[in-house]
């Protein structure tokens, strides 16, 4: 695990004193709350935040194909063009959750997984992404929970980043933000 | 649901084949939200959910927050240097090195309110400015995040809000990448806007 960064979960950890941590409310999917800290100047000030499991995305590479999922996002009111991925589960390892968000979404088995990076998607939100490529992966039967709904398709890697973002209205930050680095790290 | 694709809080049924999937057009008609809630409220963002009834009756809810959109400024001077900051983070307890930009004030256009925001917490004052990109950051928060390449710098006073302390530094993208790219965890939202520049043929050279 040492080699995957998460959000430190330690008061102790952070630079500027927190003289008080309040979570305000919890749900099934996240905590939400603020930390009162103080800055360098001495004032005191609160900084809010939610707290989500970590998640992981598999840019999957089938032949010259990324492997996507296309499903409907009630917020956004459409279906969507997204790379498969999911929450981590409490205590599970990054690169098994990526291999089963993979199986699960796509019923695709990888047997090597890359890990190309680790990042914040948003300063208000505790949590990290971790970002696997996964290279010619065995296609299978896909294993979705009970609500989901998700089409696999194919789309050629190097129209993969023109097709996420020709989609209407703002562009999913979770295909955009691994596509990108995947290419930055010569995958695309 | 919600986020990154975390479980679901389904009731009820469960789903019919893909195959018998509505086609496309009917689909958003079958989805409709039947209640939504405020949870708590902040200075910066409310937090609540939604119920939503899907096509075959099942209600499940869906939580968000709902914060200011913000804008991250992909700023290259004249030398072809890319301006980033390092400034910390008290939410997420540690400094972050991430291009400069900020929060898109109400009736504020993306642009006007990147100029605005490289401005205040570097001095640079851009003389022109585009709209990149603009994309859903995480889907737990019903924000955006947009992009603006801004050119034609001159340097004048930097005026920062009390408590704002960062640092300022300019440097070749493949410099300020490596740069980024070697935090653990990196922050997502400059690199992600220097990647959508670059994509863009927006900056002059390319990563060496």
């Amino acid at each position: 695990m040492d080699e995957y960064p998460t959000v430190p979960a330690s008061v102790e950890a952070a630079d500027w004193p927190v003289l008080d941590v309040e979570t305000v409310w919890e749900n099934a999917f996240f905590a939400a709350g603020y930390d009162a800290v103080e800055r360098p100047t001495g004032e005191r000030a609160e900084y809010y935040w939610i707290e989500p499991a970590d998640a992981v995305m598999v840019v999957a590479l089938d032949g010259d194909d990324v492997v996507m999922v296309e499903q409907y996002r009630p917020r956004a009111r459409r279906r969507t063009l997204e790379l498969p991925a999911g929450g981590i589960d409490s205590g599970e390892n990054p690169e098994t959750a990526a291999r089963r968000e993979l199986r699960e979404e796509t019923g695709y088995v990888a047997d090597d997984l890359a890990h190309v990076e680790t990042y914040f998607p948003s300063g208000w939100v505790r949590y990290v992404r971790h970002v696997f490529v996964a290279e010619d992966p065995n296609p299978g039967e896909q294993a979705l929970d009970d609500g989901e709904f998700v089409d696999v398709t194919r789309v050629p890697a190097d129209e993969a980043i023109d097709r996420v973002r020709d989609q209407p209205g703002p562009t999913d930050g979770g295909a955009l933000t691994p596509l990108s680095l995947a290419r930055d790290a010569g995958y695309l | 649901m919600s986020g990154d694709g975390a479980g679901d809080d389904t009731e009820l049924d469960s789903p019919s084949p893909l195959s018998e999937r509505p086609a496309e057009a009917d689909v958003a008609e079958e989805w409709s939200v039947v209640d939504s809630e405020t949870v708590w409220e902040n200075p910066y963002f409310s937090a609540g959910y939604d119920a939503v009834e899907g096509p075959h009756g099942e209600i499940q809810r869906w939580y968000w927050i709902d914060p200011a959109d913000v804008v991250a400024v992909v700023a290259e001077t004249d030398a072809g240097e890319v301006v980033v900051v390092e400034q910390y983070d008290g939410r997420l307890g540690r400094p972050l090195l991430t291009c400069p930009g900020g929060g898109v004030d109400s009736g504020e256009s993306f642009v006007d309110a990147g100029v605005r925001e490289l401005r205040e917490e570097t001095g640079y004052r851009a003389g022109e400015a585009e709209l990149v990109s603009t994309y859903y950051p995480t889907a737990w928060a019903r924000m955006q995040q947009a992009v603006v390449y801004a050119t034609d710098l001159e340097m004048d006073e930097p005026d920062r809000d009390d408590g704002e302390h960062l640092d300022v530094y300019t440097a070749s993208l493949a410099a300020v990448l490596d740069a980024l790219e070697s935090r653990s965890p990196a922050f997502g939202v400059g690199l992600t806007a220097l990647l959508a520049a670059r994509e863009a043929g927006l900056l002059s050279f390319e990563r060496s």
